[in-house]
């Protein structure tokens, strides 16, 4: 290892620290003071969503992806004007939205929460904003299929998970089956025969269900189900400011004109509304919906027509992806060589420190991991951005396998080589910097990349805590654009942009280690 | 520089008996001498002792006035860079040339200027007649090559004492007798010489002075004409 490689080390090393430094989250800076305070304060909604979860809830426009559109995206916007404030969505994982939200990474969730008591252990609610009901639909044609909630008994239905269909059909004995990715899958399984019958929402329906040629929705609908915006818990003056901006937008007809805007409007809902739409609002949005998704365009048509709006997206998706993997390798690297000296030259106790560190982050799942850091922490004191939680998750782990790599290294170099470094006069520190570390690197090169090009890969499960990289992106899009074979090949092919120069790096760094004698000093 | 070992002592963990037992020996300056001795006798124990690799129990070594003695921590640092040791594998260092597996210790253990360290480590690889093969990596050269990079890179040092181990084991016959070309060469510069070798001719060619370890302890020493004649009719 020559001068400048070590320097590099040095470079990581002092990057990795600044990450450190800069990680005290958004959420500290505002505890202890009501969230709409905060919210005026900064002049900013900040209200979180999946638009994964898709149409017409919060998307991105099918014809233009950079776009986040969607019956809730007009009511937040809606609401952030009743409060004077700009509003900002936050992407976040369907399923983890409301401890999110506990977290303090939003003001309020807006996407689709069912209002369910047992949700309150964790937030509040707001009053509901729109009421939907369950319908099933089915394969069109299907004479087996179930068409009522009692024939769904023993049948294979979908639906979305904690969910009033999925309660419904857990007491009609349904096999239910949960999907938690966007709803498009769920339909498409049920065009391959993987599932009898999807129970869904009224707007999700209405959105996939009904405009898909091969399916057909079963007359009549189930339960009730009302939506409400998810607040902070124990905070009642947000409560207060956010119930009295629905219930004016309510009265005003604003949540009326949204809903008809949509399509999604329905009885229950002027019921609980008490208001009308304005008589010139068509749904528009729908039909727009049903003109851009319901004729699948061909490949190639889509390639040049739709593929060309979504590269900024993919970019940047790929520049988080890039900036989350080289951080958390370096911190990877910086703790596997500690925990690898550790492990080989080290005094006993340090030995066994570093092996129950090795043993516990390797056999461990990498989700748990990030999830105890990014919800964890917090009960401790120590609230992490997502940034930072993601690249500290990535990187304690990896660690484990990094370490695993230069013990390797060491190991392989002779003891002779050590004995002759020190008949030499070499300092230990000399030895494994001049002697050791360089003939180590070469065994741990090949593995090292192969890591690497794994936390790539892995590096997606950040999109849980909130960050939209590449895979997310991928999601996302296929999901608002009802396109996962052919988004999926973009999506490989940025994958293979960001691997590719890394395996030739290696390969020739590896070359020169190999054929080149390096200079002593 | 003259050296004087006194009543070593080393016991290894474990062992049932002491490895060396108050081992005794008296080598002057500038000399060559050959340590012989069945397996076991306690040659490699001894040259790790005297490299300062491994600690010893009892007694002391005395290199050209400073006494080293039993328990003294220090005693391996002290020792390197005044003791070299050519390895019975050479153990160069196989990502450096040969001419920086010479110049890799001078600059970082003695400082010495880079372009020092290459024109004394050049000089040192002319006398051996390997001076063409500075650039290479060690891998390049045949075993009787390596060994004289080996041994350029100990005196890169300029060490006082060198010890060499097993010198012949790893060289066609051929070349044998060029081992004993290379230790008259370097005595010349009045470097004191330990050989630990079972290769009879080579003693007998090489050395000055030559000891039999036994059990630990010098069994018999001598001129190398009568000690090994001797051997040779009790074998």
């Amino acid at each position: 290892m020559n001068q400048r490689r070590f320097g590099w080390l040095v470079l990581l090393s002092s990057l990795f620290v600044v990450l450190f430094g800069t990680t005290n989250g958004h959420a500290e800076e505002e505890s202890g003071r009501s969230a709409i305070a905060a919210v005026r304060n900064r002049g900013e909604l900040r209200w979180g969503n999946d638009s994964q979860g898709g149409a017409p809830y919060v998307f991105q426009d099918p014809m233009d992806p950079n776009h986040l559109i969607g019956f809730e995206v007009d009511v937040a916007a809606a609401l952030a004007k009743k409060l004077g404030v700009r509003p900002r969505p936050i992407q976040g994982s369907w399923e983890q939205l409301l401890p999110l939200l506990a977290r303090g990474d939003f003001d309020v969730v807006i996407n689709g929460v069912e209002i369910a008591d047992e949700k309150k252990r964790i937030i509040e609610l707001s009053r509901p904003y729109f009421i939907s009901a369950e319908r099933l639909t089915v394969r069109k044609g299907d004479a087996n299929a179930p068409r009522s909630l009692e024939a769904t008994q023993g049948r294979k239905i979908g639906t979305l998970p904690g969910s009033l269909a999925a309660r419904l059909l857990e007491r009609s004995g349904a096999d239910v089956r949960t999907y938690e990715g966007g709803q498009n899958e769920i339909y498409e399984d049920l065009k391959i025969g993987r599932t009898d019958a999807v129970l869904l929402d009224d707007p999700i329906t209405l959105y996939y269900g009904a405009i898909d040629p091969a399916l057909e929705v079963v007359n009549g609908s189930f339960g009730e189900v009302s939506y409400a915006i998810a607040l902070p818990k124990d905070d009642p003056e947000t409560k207060q400011a956010v119930d009295n901006a629905i219930d004016e937008l309510a009265r005003d007809g604003t949540l009326a004109n949204i809903y008809a805007h949509w399509g999604l409007w329905n009885e229950p809902t002027a019921r609980l509304l008490g208001s009308k739409p304005g008589a010139t609002v068509v749904a528009e949005a729908h039909d727009a919906w049903r003109a851009a998704v319901g004729k699948p365009l061909p490949f190639w048509t889509r390639v040049k027509e739709r593929y060309p709006a979504t590269l900024g997206l993919f970019a940047r998706g790929a520049l988080l992806t890039l900036v989350v993997s080289l951080c958390a390798m370096a911190m990877a690297i910086c703790l596997g060589i500690s925990l690898a000296l550790s492990r080989v030259y080290g005094p006993a106790p340090l030995r066994a420190l570093a092996v129950t560190y090795i043993e516990v982050f390797r056999g461990t799942p990498l989700l748990v991991q990030l999830t105890m850091v990014y919800f964890g922490l917090p009960e401790l004191g120590l609230t992490l951005s997502p940034f930072a939680a993601g690249v500290i998750a990535l990187g304690l782990n990896y660690a484990a396998a990094e370490a695993e790599n230069y013990r390797a290294g060491l190991e392989s170099v002779p003891t002779g080589q050590m004995d002759a470094a020190r008949t030499l006069g070499l300092s230990k520190f000399q030895t494994l910097r001049h002697v050791a570390a360089p003939q180590a690197l070469r065994v741990a090169l090949p593995p090292a990349t192969n890591d690497f090009i794994a936390l790539l890969k892995d590096s997606s499960l950040v999109s849980v805590v909130t960050l939209t990289e590449l895979t997310k992106t991928y999601t996302t899009l296929a999901s608002s654009m009802r396109d996962h074979l052919g988004l999926g090949i973009v999506v490989a092919l940025f994958y293979l942009l960001l691997s590719l120069p890394f395996a030739r790096l290696s390969r020739m760094v590896e070359q020169r280690l190999g054929s080149k004698a390096q200079r002593a000093i | 520089m003259s050296i004087r070992v006194v009543d070593l002592v080393k016991q290894h963990p474990g062992a049932p008996a002491p490895a060396l037992s108050s081992l005794c020996m008296d080598i002057p300056q500038g000399q060559i001498a050959s340590i012989l001795g069945k397996s076991g006798s306690g040659k490699t124990t001894l040259l790790r002792c005297l490299s300062g690799l491994d600690p010893f129990d009892g007694g002391s070594i005395t290199i050209g006035g400073t006494t080293f003695k039993a328990g003294q921590r220090d005693a391996a640092r002290s020792f390197a860079g005044k003791i070299g040791l050519v390895f019975q594998s050479f153990e160069l260092f196989p990502h450096l040339s040969v001419l920086e597996n010479c110049v890799l210790a001078p600059m970082l253990v003695r400082r010495v200027s880079r372009n020092r360290a290459v024109d004394y480590a050049m000089n040192l690889l002319n006398e051996l007649g390997i001076a063409d093969k500075a650039p290479m990596r060690p891998e390049m050269l045949s075993g009787g090559q390596k060994q004289r990079v080996a041994i350029a890179r100990a005196l890169s040092m300029e060490p006082q004492v060198l010890l060499y181990d097993e010198p012949t084991s790893a060289l066609d016959p051929a070349l044998k007798h060029e081992v004993g070309r290379t230790l008259r060469r370097v005595a010349k510069t009045g470097v004191t010489q330990i050989v630990v070798t079972h290769d009879l001719p080579v003693a007998r060619e090489a050395s000055d002075v030559v000891f039999v370890l036994d059990k630990g302890r010098v069994a018999q020493h001598g001129p190398p004409q009568s000690v090994i004649d001797a051997m040779d009719i009790a074998a």
